[in-house]
């Protein structure tokens, strides 16, 4: 290895450490047995993990995000007032959305380095674009409940499956 | 004396407009009037009470409107007060768009500059491309060397270091900007470290300041950069710069001259995802920033959520929506979409 290459290395290695740093810091810190972001540890607990699994309210989304998923336009069209009707199935799919577009950016873009830059902002573009049409549709169907929201959602949710299974299905 | 009559006809139609609407809000409960001033508040302050304050006293009057409204209210004798209520009439204004770069109408409809304190905007617009910019740079001059690394690391180990990028891409931002004042805050992370190093005898001020935003802001938004520039390393073909090392060039040389021009679309949509991403944050400068550290959209939160003035709130959003326009423009100036046909 010359040393430019392990100066490389070094250097790569320092910048994953930086993004990694944050995160690492964050994750002892739900063992605390304090209530402030503090180092060093007032004393190691699953007190956190405690609350999240003893409470109703987070159990209670946790499970209905694992159960409920995509019957959130159902339940909204059929009048279940109960914020659990509408939390935890957004929170899955917002879940899903952050996990799923930053990998798809990345993934769009593999193929095409040279036209990387028209890519990113046309994609940036049709963001834009959609997310003010959508608005403004949704503002315009807004009747004071969720469910111009659930049934936009759940609509572009079936829109992407059905674009996908028309044109890509077995080409990928 | 025409001019003196159409004035007189202008008091008499205030001080009636005034009436009616003060009668009407009594009767009703609308509050139309505490709307009208809240609005000619935002052009001329104090207008939130002499709108009321004058409509109060001109409501008991006897004699001259002229004279009732003027003993009311001195203020209605200066043209700009008048100039006010002109340009709040129509439906249209263009009356928040010019107050969001610091410009004015005076009461000929003329523009002029905002003075004083009043006049913040520019600064404002011209603080967050100078955070954008600065984030851009340290992002393209950290992102480059990692990817590179990861478009050439060995096989084993290319999927490890691209997980170490893809790991904090999706952890919450919110979560990210709190491990930042963790990290830095009088008692964090970073103060302990050098206080046991012995590096410094008392707690640095690390939070709240410029640095922490640019800090957290280019660990938010290196990996926009790193992976258009890794997809566009990993499209060199290979045989190119070592043509040119087989031709003489010294690898430093061959990576000038060949390799970089060949990123150079990599580089152009790592700085515009990251620019245009930096030009609206809004979290991390509102929790690590100082006053002097806010950013365009924090103001849009402000008018929007807190002074609850839409107008101005839509007015900032709409600039700072014009300066990435303006950025993607140059972009395609600079660099060019046509590669989108060099590539099919």
């Amino acid at each position: 290895m010359t040393a430019a290459r392990a100066a490389l290395w070094a250097f790569g290695v320092l910048v994953i450490a930086f993004l990694l740093a944050p995160i690492a810091v964050m994750v002892p810190l739900s063992f605390s047995a304090g209530a402030f972001l503090y180092y060093p540890l007032p004393g190691l607990s699953l007190r956190w993990y405690q609350d999240f699994f003893a409470s109703e309210f987070w159990l209670g989304s946790l499970r209905n995000s694992l159960a409920v998923g995509g019957a959130a336009a159902a339940l909204a069209w059929a009048g279940v007032a109960h914020w659990w009707a509408v939390v935890p199935p957004f929170a899955l799919l917002l879940f899903a959305s952050a996990l799923l577009i930053p990998t798809a950016t990345a993934a769009a873009l593999t193929p095409f380095p040279a036209a990387a830059g028209s890519a990113s902002s046309l994609m940036g573009a049709i963001g834009f674009t959609a997310g003010a049409l959508v608005s403004t549709l949704l503002g315009a169907a807004f009747d004071g409940t969720a469910r111009p929201m659930a049934t936009t959602a759940a609509l572009a949710g079936i829109g992407a499956f059905a674009f996908h299974r028309l044109f890509f299905h077995g080409k990928a | 004396v025409r001019l003196t009559g159409a004035w007189d006809a202008a008091f008499a139609a205030l001080a009636e407009d005034l009436r009616e609407a003060r009668a009407r809000d009594q009767q009703t409960g609308r509050g139309d009037l505490a709307r009208a001033a809240a609005r000619l508040n935002a052009d001329i302050p104090g207008f939130r009470s002499l709108l009321p304050a004058t409509a109060r006293r001109v409501a008991n009057a006897e004699g001259p409107p002229r004279e009732a409204v003027l003993a009311a209210a001195p203020e209605w004798g200066e043209i700009e007060t008048w100039g006010a209520i002109r340009r709040a009439a129509g439906p249209v204004t263009d009356f928040n768009l010019l107050a969001a770069l610091d410009l004015k109408r005076d009461a000929t409809g003329a523009l002029t500059q905002v003075g004083g304190e009043q006049a913040i905007f520019r600064g404002i617009l011209l603080r967050t491309l100078w955070i954008s910019a600065l984030v851009t740079l340290a992002c393209l001059l950290l992102g480059y060397p990692l990817a590179w690394l990861l478009a050439t690391a060995p096989p084993r180990w290319a999927p490890v270091l691209l997980a170490g990028v893809l790991l904090p891409f999706w952890t919450s931002l919110i979560v990210r900007t709190a491990a930042w004042i963790v990290l830095l805050q009088r008692e964090g992370v970073v103060n302990a470290a050098l206080l046991n190093a012995g590096l410094i005898a008392s707690p640095m001020q690390l939070l709240f300041n410029r640095g922490a935003v640019v800090l957290a802001m280019v660990h938010i938004l290196l990996p926009f950069m790193v992976l258009p520039l890794y997809a566009s390393i990993r499209g060199i073909d290979p045989r190119l710069p070592r043509a040119a090392m087989s031709l003489g060039a010294a690898p430093w040389r061959a990576f000038l001259r060949v390799s970089l021009p060949l990123t150079l679309p990599g580089i152009g949509a790592g700085c515009l995802l990251v620019f245009i991403q930096a030009l609206g944050f809004y979290v991390t400068p509102a929790l690590l920033g100082g006053p002097n550290d806010q950013m365009v959209a924090y103001f849009v939160g402000f008018y929007a959520n807190r002074a609850v003035n839409w107008g101005m709130a839509a007015a900032l959003s709409l600039i700072l929506l014009a300066t990435v326009g303006l950025v993607v423009a140059l972009y395609g100036r600079l660099v060019g979409f046509q590669r989108v046909r060099v590539a099919a």
